[in-house]
């Protein structure tokens, strides 16, 4: 199409566009892993531990030995040749300054079973329901221990052990600031304020349950690994190295990946498996999860039990921040950064506070282990401040925007180094508030409770200011490569689970080549096309593969140039490259860069001190952590007859930095905030003492619905990144970051006719009716 | 899903003689509890007999009542212009169960045949006084709820049709349990041929249940008022963790005077 000029700007940097796979995706033209079907495959069942806690006496298959179609049972001992599967994440060191070590994790636990789930053995079977009906014929001696799942009685003295190298079971003791300095600031702060916090653990449920189909090539030596993932490259060296293989002996390949969260960013025990089934039994080998197996199974999110502190001089301004308390890890380590270091570099939010300390400790409980979870800590650290800051305001008797107001750094004190030791590029956190303020119409609140009071509802109004610092800098490839058929490849590490990554990606090519939008594809899910990717995580692409691909695209201009200049026969210093054409300066001669491709595919014979290709393909240090930030307003009423709370307007301004896409990152928000509702109104994972969980299905686990979530009202104030070249923050996590502290805020603000100053998360119906009788009673 | 044979009889006879041939044969209705049941192999049955496609679905309307046949979904009858008129408090009901994929396959029969303590059609039909007619009889309402997952029906016994007499009024109110969207609490009352009448699903750990307290007090007087003092003891009622008995015994005062309010 020779109107591409005229195209370009509907599909460029900052426009409205759809999702390149949304057409195959409503179609049922999604390829997940559950899709892929290998001839001759086998099918694999896992055997899980029905106890929380307990010694393997033995483990009895003679009768699933003899079932149809059975093909092998695996133990713990068929895997003993391979590593443990630990955790990633970044370096979390002790108080002391030793780094931590996480409790070993093998695929197959030798002799003890330490969550309900947790996977004991695998059976292989010609059929998946051969596998199933055999795998409930292995009989699994198992001798009962008693069983610790809150992480308060997890640390108490005589409380149950887990793992012998973790005593206590604690596994990271940290600590962050100046304890004496921050004691002495709080010692001498006009006012203190202290409030115990729980962060409610979460079951993660995406849509797409976890899955995997391992093929082995006995002549080459080599696995394919079909698996959903946030990232391929990582995958392949974390197989890597539980398998003792050079990683180039496997392929990890993920096609459509139906939500993650944090969840599938890490390698689980049925990966490891079925790899080594494939391998053993010389056939392909497939495994997929059941909902009921993903509930207990899959990383959980969130769970902490924290106190935290603010002090505050006599003028309301904040001294000092203390958070200090517990994580909860689960049976072993998924996620260390998560209470620790995401504790220190999220806390202080966008407030000016001079001091701040973070101890808190890592703590083992003989439940599912919990990992990442859209934020990892990001909103966790918001919603502490959020309360604190609501509390302070009641104590004080100052208006919470006005507190608010008074601590937020000033844009003009950007850049501003904080406390945590993090260097803020951007931001007018001032102008954002009063902006949100506007968009929710916040002056007229009063009004809007009085409607809601003629229907007998309580009307609650709640603000957050938040900031997050995405994930931190890695290595990313940015791949461009011209097709034969005359599209473009594009190639990086990163992964869309969910979030759209190719029409985005896209619009910078568009905007940087002057290409077709329509010619572009990704390439995300495929570990041999890559040279480095660090996946997707900590609201992190489009820093680290914008950035990548944008090196691509200078790559591509410059060998352009070259090649150009020899077919124009014009000295190289005299191109130009606009629009998607190369010209000689001051005349209107002038080649596409598309026809150059083409006549590069088409055999054009270049001299050999000229780049061959147009074809770029490098590795970046990906840009350091962004900041994004906004301003959440939500409204909650309160039935005070029943205790159900429904949020009935939300409206928030976020600041992304520049947004290349409007459509995508406002679908990201609105995701964020419903998880965030979802935690803050219904979510929960509950255990009974004996360590067996409760909330195991739909039934009893309460997920957010369409219904209950409110109208957003969403905008952007745009203070670009200084920190990469496109002036871009991260998006994804930020929904739950602003919506915990905004939507309890607003709960409480609803209770405090009751004297109600603090709830914690999930507000179910009974909680809420509960704490306003005990406030009448008292 | 364990393996099983399927069956699909002809007439009600012949599914009725499949029953009695095989004891762990199972009947399927709309399949909206039965069939996760099902994949969650928490039930093995040998022989399913579907009851689709045996003309038991339907909805006639005549001068003293409402015939609802057996195999009638949720979503025939939320969208029945004689029961969105004539019993207002079903129309409403059914509307509220599941979602529409389920409404388009769920039946009253399925549900009033398997009574699980939080479904809630048993109280309409009890709050009503309805007749449920199977291939031998006539049940009424008042001898058919015999406790969790327990009716008068026999084995063999199959669900044709629920007639429904006439009330002057009807509601239900629905406080739904926040993971499962069944009744946690609910309410149906009505004022009609069978008297006034309240029944309560969801709450107690036998099922379906009237409360009688209340039905004397409205029966003095028809109004929210007139129940505002009754006080629900929670002994009795289910506790778990989505509501203890305590709580329970306090909605049902609450969507009752809401259920009143509203008829």
């Amino acid at each position: 199409m020779n109107n591409g000029a005229m195209m370009i700007p509907s599909f460029g940097i900052g426009q409205r566009v759809p999702r390149k796979e949304d057409h195959g995706l409503l179609r049922g033209q999604g390829r997940y892993t559950a899709d892929v079907d290998i001839h001759h495959q086998l099918h694999a069942v896992m055997v899980r531990s029905p106890y929380a806690h307990g010694h393997i006496r033995g483990i009895n298959a003679a009768v699933c030995a003899t079932m149809p179609g059975v093909r092998a049972i695996y133990t713990a001992a068929d895997l003993a040749s391979y590593g443990a599967i630990t955790a990633g994440g970044q370096a979390v060191s002790n108080r002391d300054g030793t780094p931590f070590q996480p409790p070993p994790r093998l695929a197959l636990p030798q002799d003890r079973v330490r969550y309900v789930g947790e996977v004991i053995a695998c059976v292989v079977a010609e059929t998946r329901w051969q596998a199933k009906d055999a795998a409930e014929a292995v009989v699994v001696d198992i001798e009962q221990l008693p069983a610790v799942t809150d992480c308060a009685a997890a640390v108490a003295p005589g409380a149950v052990q887990l793992h012998d190298s973790c005593p206590g079971n604690v596994v990271i003791d940290f600590q962050f600031g100046d304890s004496a300095v921050v004691a002495t600031a709080f010692g001498k702060a006009a006012h203190v304020v202290k409030q115990r916090i729980l962060s409610n653990r979460v079951v993660v449920n995406p849509m797409e349950t976890r899955a995997a189909v391992a093929i082995h090539d006995p002549a080459a030596g080599h696995w394919t690994l079909h698996t959903p993932s946030q990232g391929v490259f990582g995958m392949r060296q974390s197989l890597a190295r539980v398998l003792k293989t050079p990683p180039e002996t496997i392929r990890v390949l993920t096609g459509n990946v139906g939500g993650s969260f944090g969840m599938k960013g890490q390698i689980y025990p049925e990966q490891i498996c079925i790899l080594h089934a494939a391998r053993a039994l010389g056939r392909p080998v497939k495994w997929t999860d059941d909902r009921s197996e993903s509930f207990l199974s899959d990383n959980h999110g969130r769970g902490a039990d924290m106190t935290a502190e603010l002090a505050l001089d006599a003028d309301g301004r904040f001294l000092a921040v203390r958070l200090t308390g517990l994580s909860d890890l689960g049976a072993f380590m998924a996620a260390p950064q998560i209470g620790t270091t995401n504790a220190v570099k999220n806390l202080i939010g966008t407030y000016r506070t001079a001091l701040i300390e973070v101890a808190t400790k890592a703590v083992l409980t003989n439940t599912t282990p919990v990992g990442a979870y859209r934020g990892a800590g990001r909103p966790e650290a918001n919603y502490y401040m959020g309360r604190l800051i609501d509390l302070a305001a009641h104590e004080l008797g100052i208006d919470g925007v006005e507190l608010r107001r008074r601590n937020l750094i000033p844009g003009e004190s950007i850049p501003y180094q904080t406390p945590s030791k993090l260097t803020y590029d951007s931001g007018d956190f001032g102008a954002v508030l009063s902006e949100t303020l506007a968009l929710a119409d916040w002056d007229n609140f009063a009004e809007r409770k009085r409607h809601s009071a003629t229907n007998g509802r309580l009307r609650g109004l709640g603000v957050s200011s938040y900031l997050e610092s995405t994930g931190p800098a890695g290595q990313e490839m940015g791949g461009i490569r011209f097709e034969d058929d005359g599209s473009i490849t594009m190639i990086t590490g990163t992964l869309d689970y969910g979030q759209g990554h190719a029409s985005p990606f896209a619009q910078l090519l568009v905007d940087r080549l002057g290409v077709p939008f329509d010619s572009i594809c990704l390439v995300q899910g495929d570990s041999d096309q890559l040279i480095s990717g660090g996946g997707s995580g900590g609201s992190k692409s489009m820093m680290a593969s914008g950035e990548a691909l944008l090196q691509a695209c200078a790559e591509v201009i410059a060998r352009g140039k070259q090649i150009a200049s020899h077919m124009l026969e014009a000295a190289a210093v005299d191109i130009e490259f606009a629009d998607g054409h190369f010209s000689v300066a001051g005349t209107d001669r002038q080649l596409a860069l598309t026809d150059i491709a083409a006549r590069i595919h088409a055999g054009l014979a270049l001299p050999q001190d000229l780049p061959q290709t147009l074809d770029a393909s490098l590795s970046i240090t990906t840009p350091p952590s962004s900041y994004p930030n906004g301003c959440h307003v939500a409204e909650v009423e309160v039935d005070p007859e029943t205790g159900v709370v429904q949020v009935v307007a939300y409206a928030m301004i976020n600041d992304f930095g520049v947004v290349i896409n409007p459509l995508i990152v406002e679908g990201q928000v609105h995701g964020g905030v419903m998880q965030g509702i979802g935690q803050a109104l219904l979510e929960r994972t509950l255990y009974d003492a004996q360590g067996q969980p409760v909330t195991g299905s739909f039934m009893d686990y309460a997920m957010p619905r369409a219904v209950d979530g409110p109208p957003m009202a969403l905008g952007f104030r745009p203070a670009p990144a200084a920190t990469n070249s496109l002036g871009v923050k991260g998006c994804g996590e930020a929904g739950c970051a602003g919506s915990l502290p905004a939507v309890m805020g607003a709960v409480v603000d609803a209770l405090s006719i009751y004297g109600i100053r603090h709830i914690d998360m999930p507000c179910t119906p009974e909680r809420v009716w509960r704490a306003i009788q005990a406030a009448q009673a008292a | 899903m364990y393996d099983f044979a399927f069956q699909t009889p002809a007439s009600v006879s012949d599914a009725v003689k499949m029953l009695a041939d095989d004891t762990e044969a199972k009947l399927l209705a709309g399949g909206q509890t039965f069939i996760p049941v099902l994949k969650q192999r928490l039930n093995k049955p040998s022989v399913i007999v579907d009851l689709n496609g045996l003309g038991l679905s339907g909805i006639t309307s005549a001068p003293d009542k409402i015939t609802i046949g057996g195999m009638t979904t949720h979503n025939a009858i939320m969208s029945n212009p004689d029961i969105q008129k004539r019993i207002p408090g079903l129309a409403k009901m059914a509307s509220w169960i599941g979602d529409t994929q389920v409404r388009h396959r769920g039946t009253m029969g399925g549900s009033l045949a398997n009574n699980d303590p939080s479904a809630c059609y048993p109280t309409a039909v009890l709050a009503i006084g309805a007749t449920i007619v199977t291939d031998q009889r006539r049940i009424p309402a008042d001898e058919y709820f015999q406790g969790m997952f327990t009716t008068a029906l026999a084995p063999e016994e199959i669900v044709t049709a629920i007639e429904f007499p006439i009330p002057e009024k009807s509601n239900y109110e629905k406080f739904r349990n926040p993971a499962s969207r069944y009744a946690m609490v609910g309410v149906f009352v009505a004022k009609g041929p069978a008297g006034i009448r309240v029944a309560i699903t969801g709450a107690a750990q036998d099922g379906v249940f009237r409360h009688t307290a209340m039905e004397q007090a409205l029966a003095t007087n028809w109004s929210a008022d007139a129940i505002k003092g009754i006080v629900t003891p929670a002994d009795g009622l289910n506790s778990d963790i989505h509501a203890s008995a305590e709580y329970r015994a306090h909605l049902i005062g609450v969507m009752t005077r809401r259920a009143v309010a509203g008829a």
